[in-house]
């Protein structure tokens, strides 16, 4: 994967995360314990 | 300095204040807890009652607990405590009660109950540990901390408990480990007006070995580790009152579900309060109730997950291994080995074993030829293995481009993991999925694209502050402030951990408080508000004194120091310097900064030739309170060496 490649990858799943269809009512505990590996 | 909150409200950051001798002093251990080992089971109800009737003539009230069931329900022992102090505390201190509730409802409306709430808490968590080998104890450190403050405010406001207090209790070696806990908190918060006596018998026995060969062995081998914690904590001092018995108890579940899915979620609870004899018992159940090798299996796995939270590594791997041998089920199987390479990984710092693992579970996989969620989310969490394994790799390459490179490779790979659970309404799926946004988070931080990583975050989490969660928007803000200073966004920083701070202190989290302190203290000191640093950084040290907690105390204090040096002021350096000398804790390099300023250096420079520093804050809050769990730490902390160390990382000897 090139810088440009990653880049555009980060780019696109931005745009599409937010618009994801978790239900923040339900998943915000889950987001809250959204940990590195 | 002022800070609007995300609901418009105006928050005050911590004012500076001058430093009262109290912000510096060590508060003096009160409290005593004599362990009366090698005492008959039949013989202890008639010692119990003949040093009630002893103590009761001194004037103190002394409460005889009773017996706890057998099995470590969690908190059976404090259901114990409290059954005996809430008549009292309805009384004498209902306020107490009141100011507990919001922390331990669930346990004081539940005094006899049947821990429902305990279940919904810690399925939250159950996750964390049984996925990633996380230690999780800080929800449980809350709760701890809240119930062994509730005993120590009673003793000081309650009319009938200020002559003291003697609690003595018969058969502590049945006693849940979340409950000797808060004994222990109890002591350690205790101080010498606390008036407050423990008084426990226990049989005694000699322990199986090193290496347990069934789950009783391996109660008796935890019970032993776990007093020898305590002990070395200096909770106790043990007397020896009777020669005991070489048998171990007869340990047993007693009253529990007798459904094989209703003790796997027994497992969970257990698991998420460190309740670990709970759960060798609840395994041993389930290896007798399954009816088939998948359930066995799952046993299995259950309590290698729960040897590695003991630092069991080898025990850990065997019990994990009989659930591989056992099981045909491919996406378990991947699992399995998922759960190996993260020993190998978290646990062993064996790089390349771990690598075998991820690739071997990917094999079983592509063996399979099944496309379908589980097996998606299977091969996710090995791709995010492996990522977490480049990564690591990456850290000890000394040229750029290598380390970029592999950078990448670790991008790629969790970048895919995301679009295979993408769309996912599964609990496992979505955990997974915040798992990896945080962790493009994490990989964006350890490879300094900062203002990315900010970008990133927003996009991904921001969303939830919808939800109006005070503890989602807590761990939001702290993490994005830390990242918004590192992206030399220095203000935007402040602003959001004054936010952070702020949220910490609405939750009652003393623990995350603290935290909050430290990173906005950093991150003011490093943008040359000291006197904002200085105010951070006071807040924080009066914080670690309440906690008790050295270790934090020590880093605050740099932070106090290093601020007053920076802004000159000399007068307050010095009275704080010997202040601390004088009722301070122990500091590590305190003799060797009293040392550099005797020497005619001024602050600042005493301070660098004693290497004094602030530590930079960690990329997540702590999972794990090791004061209060008494599990130890790990060797390493990972996450700390991903951001901040470079070279080799040390393999275990």
């Amino acid at each position: 994967m090139t810088e440009r490649e990653l880049s555009a990858a980060l780019q696109d799943l931005m745009a599409s995360v937010c618009v994801d269809t978790d239900d923040l009512e339900d998943e915000v505990e889950t987001a809250q314990r959204a940990v590195i590996w | 300095m002022l800070v609007e909150s995300r609901d418009g409200r105006r928050i005050a950051a911590p004012a500076r204040e001058k430093l009262p001798p109290d912000l510096i002093a060590w508060p003096e251990r009160g409290g005593r807890w004599t362990f009366l080992n090698g005492v008959p089971e039949a013989g202890q109800t008639a010692l119990a009652g003949a040093m009630a009737a002893a103590l009761g003539e001194t004037g103190i009230q002394v409460a005889v607990l009773p017996p706890v069931p057998r099995g470590f329900e969690t908190f059976g022992g404090g259901r114990a405590l409290l059954s005996w102090l809430r008549p009292v505390l309805d009384r004498e201190g209902p306020e107490l009660v009141e100011r507990a509730r919001s922390q331990l409802g669930w346990l004081l409306d539940h005094e006899s109950g049947d821990g429902a709430e305990i279940r919904r808490v810690a399925e939250t968590i159950v996750f964390a540990i049984t996925r990633r080998i996380s230690r999780e104890s800080h929800h449980s450190a809350i709760e701890i901390d809240a119930l062994a403050r509730l005993l120590l405010d009673a003793l000081c406001r309650c009319p009938s408990l200020q002559p003291g207090v003697a609690l003595i209790i018969s058969g502590v070696e049945y006693w849940d480990r979340p409950s000797l806990r808060v004994l222990h908190r109890m002591l350690r918060l205790a101080t010498p007006t606390s008036k407050l006596l423990i008084v426990s018998t226990s049989g005694t026995w000699r322990t199986a070995g090193e290496h347990p060969g069934d789950f009783q062995g391996w109660v008796t081998h935890a019970r032993s580790k776990f007093f020898a914690a305590l002990a070395a904590h200096s909770a106790f001092g043990v007397y020896q009152a009777g020669p005991g018995t070489d048998e171990p108890p007869q340990w047993s579940l007693g009253v529990a579900g007798t459904q094989y899915s209703d003790l796997l979620v027994e497992v969970g609870t257990a698991l998420g309060y460190q309740n670990y004899e709970r759960v060798y018992l609840l395994c041993d159940a389930l290896l007798r109730l399954a009816t088939d090798d998948e359930q066995r299996a799952q046993a299995h796995r259950l309590a290698g997950v729960a040897h590695a939270q003991t630092g069991e590594i080898a025990a850990s791997e065997k019990e994990i291994k009989l659930a591989l041998e056992h099981s045909s089920d491919p996406p378990f199987r991947a699992h399995l080995e998922y759960l190996f390479g993260l020993l190998s990984t978290k646990r062993l710092y064996d790089l390349d074993r771990a690598l075998g693992h991820y690739r071997r579970g990917e094999q079983i996989l592509d063996d399979w030829g099944v496309a379908c969620d589980e097996e998606r989310v299977e091969r996710a969490w090995l791709w995010n293995g492996q990522a977490l394994v480049y990564t690591l790799q990456a850290k000890e390459l000394t040229e750029d481009a290598d380390r970029e490179a592999l950078y990448r490779e670790s991008f790629r790979l969790e970048l895919k993991a995301y679009e295979l659970a993408r769309g996912m309404k599964t609990p496992a799926a979505s955990y997974l999925r915040h798992n990896l946004l945080a962790n493009i988070t994490f990989l964006l931080e350890i490879s300094r694209r900062f203002a990315e990583a900010v970008e990133f975050w927003s996009s991904a989490f921001e969303r939830y502050l919808a939800a109006d969660s005070q503890a989602f928007a807590t761990a939001f803000d702290m993490r994005l402030g830390v990242l918004l200073f590192k992206a030399g966004r220095g203000e935007e920083a402040l602003e959001t951990l004054v936010r952070a701070h702020a949220l910490c202190r609405a939750e009652n989290d003393a623990f995350y408080e603290e935290r909050a302190c430290l990173a906005l203290g950093y991150a003011a000191f490093h943008n040359g508000a000291y006197e904002r640093a200085l105010a951070a950084f006071s807040d924080g040290l009066r914080i670690t004194i309440r906690l008790r907690d050295e270790a934090a105390y020590q880093a605050h204090l740099a932070g106090v120091l290093w601020s007053l040096a920076a802004g000159e002021d000399a007068e307050a350096f010095q009275q704080a310097v010997t202040g601390v000398a004088r009722s301070g804790p122990a500091v590590a390099w305190l003799a060797a900064l009293i040392a550099e300023i005797k020497a005619g250096h001024d602050p600042g420079t005493a301070l660098n030739r004693a290497e004094v520093a602030i530590p930079p804050p960690s990329p997540k809050m702590p999972a794990y309170i090791p004061s209060i769990d008494l599990e130890g730490a790990p060797d390493r902390d990972l996450n700390r060496y991903l951001v901040f160390g470079a070279g080799p990382l040390p393999r275990p000897a």
